[in-house]
């Protein structure tokens, strides 16, 4: 049986713009953070996934079922921000474990997302302190294990789905997960004691 | 399962993704081994870290900017389509004119190669270099052969 969005897909291959529209409403914040995640800054994050929608509107012509449309648009996704890490690392010749820059944007950005009304500027530093720990422990990552743990941290997949998204086995997903979560933990341990032993 | 083994399977029983059997005997390992419980919350902690990241809002003007991107990524596929269709009737006394054009500059050019003297001396050349002796070997009694023999038949004076 088709899934929702499968059919709505569907209905966009027949002409039905406004199905294009309810697809992209229900999927754009989700996309635009599985990129940001991965490539870690905002702008390039949403010229990416304008980019993947505009494969998605492109694609409609010769669209066909045969996956889940999840699975469909995660590899669209992952294709292009697995390209983008390519050529980043071939223009700027950077290794991914890159120590973050928190250059124009960034900050700001880092800042935005704090959720308190009113944060002191201790807990406005501690955040972006925190934020950079995480930002450059994702950093350290390969690509592959990158996207591999951004599926299913902030998207919750399974190991089977992410296996299909990636184009490898389920083995190789356990491998790519142990291995980066082992490393993130790696990464983190100063934060995560610090935390159990009265905060950061 | 020793606690080597007992660390490669964490992650994936963590994310639930063992059997039962697995499943059921790191749940024992864990209530007895301090370090490999250790190990499993700092794992979990760490998960937890990262899926709290607050999530980000798409900009205000994504949406503008995602058809921009469309309509010109449309148009730039079907200028060549629209061009050709314009153009249509008149591809094939275009094709035609470049065929002369290359004609021209080809036939110019293989002049300029050899020049129209040098094609003159070659002609010459052959022509002075065929003798009688080239027309031989006409077939016996054939109409040609005896017009050749009427040709080299020597003179009979009057006398």
């Amino acid at each position: 049986m088709l899934d929702s969005d499968a059919s709505l897909m569907l209905k966009f291959k027949n002409g039905d713009i406004s199905s294009f529209e309810k697809l992209l409403q229900k999927h754009k914040e989700r996309i635009i953070n599985i990129i940001y995640q991965f490539i870690g800054e905002r702008n390039e994050a949403e010229d990416l996934a304008m980019e993947v929608f505009l494969r998605v509107y492109q694609a409609a012509k010769s669209y066909e079922p045969k996956a889940k449309f999840t699975t469909w648009l995660y590899k669209i996704t992952t294709n292009l921000c697995l390209n983008a890490i390519r050529k980043k690392t071939k223009l700027q010749t950077i290794s991914l474990s890159k120590p973050v820059s928190t250059g124009e944007g960034k900050e700001e950005e880092l800042i935005e997302k704090i959720a308190d009304a009113a944060p002191s500027p201790q807990q406005i530093l501690e955040k972006k302190e925190r934020n950079t720990l995480i930002r450059k422990a994702i950093d350290s990552l390969s690509a592959k294990q990158r996207m591999a743990i951004i599926l299913q941290i902030y998207e919750g997949l399974s190991y089977k789905e992410i296996s299909r998204i990636l184009g490898c086995s389920v083995k190789s997903v356990e491998r790519r997960l142990y291995w980066a979560r082992t490393n993130l933990k790696e990464k983190l341990s100063s934060y995560l004691t610090m935390e159990s032993g009265g905060g950061f | 399962m020793n606690c080597k083994r007992i660390r490669r399977k964490l992650v994936a029983y963590l994310d639930g993704e063992l059997r039962e059997k697995q499943k059921f005997l790191i749940k024992e390992h864990l209530t007895k081994c301090r370090e490999c419980k250790k190990e499993a919350d700092l794992l979990n902690k760490s998960f937890y870290l990262l899926k709290d990241q607050q999530r980000l809002k798409p900009s205000q003007g994504f949406e503008a900017n995602l058809w921009e991107r469309i309509y010109s990524a449309e148009e730039r596929r079907l200028l060549p389509q629209a061009i050709f269709g314009r153009l249509a009737h008149l591809i094939l006394p275009a094709a035609v004119a470049a065929v002369l054009i290359i004609g021209v500059v080809v036939g110019g050019s293989v002049e300029k190669i050899i020049p129209s003297e040098t094609v003159k001396l070659e002609e010459e050349r052959y022509l002075t270099s065929i003798g009688l002796d080239s027309f031989r070997d006409l077939p016996p009694d054939s109409l040609p052969e005896i017009y050749f023999n009427l040709a080299t038949a020597p003179e009979v004076e009057n006398t």
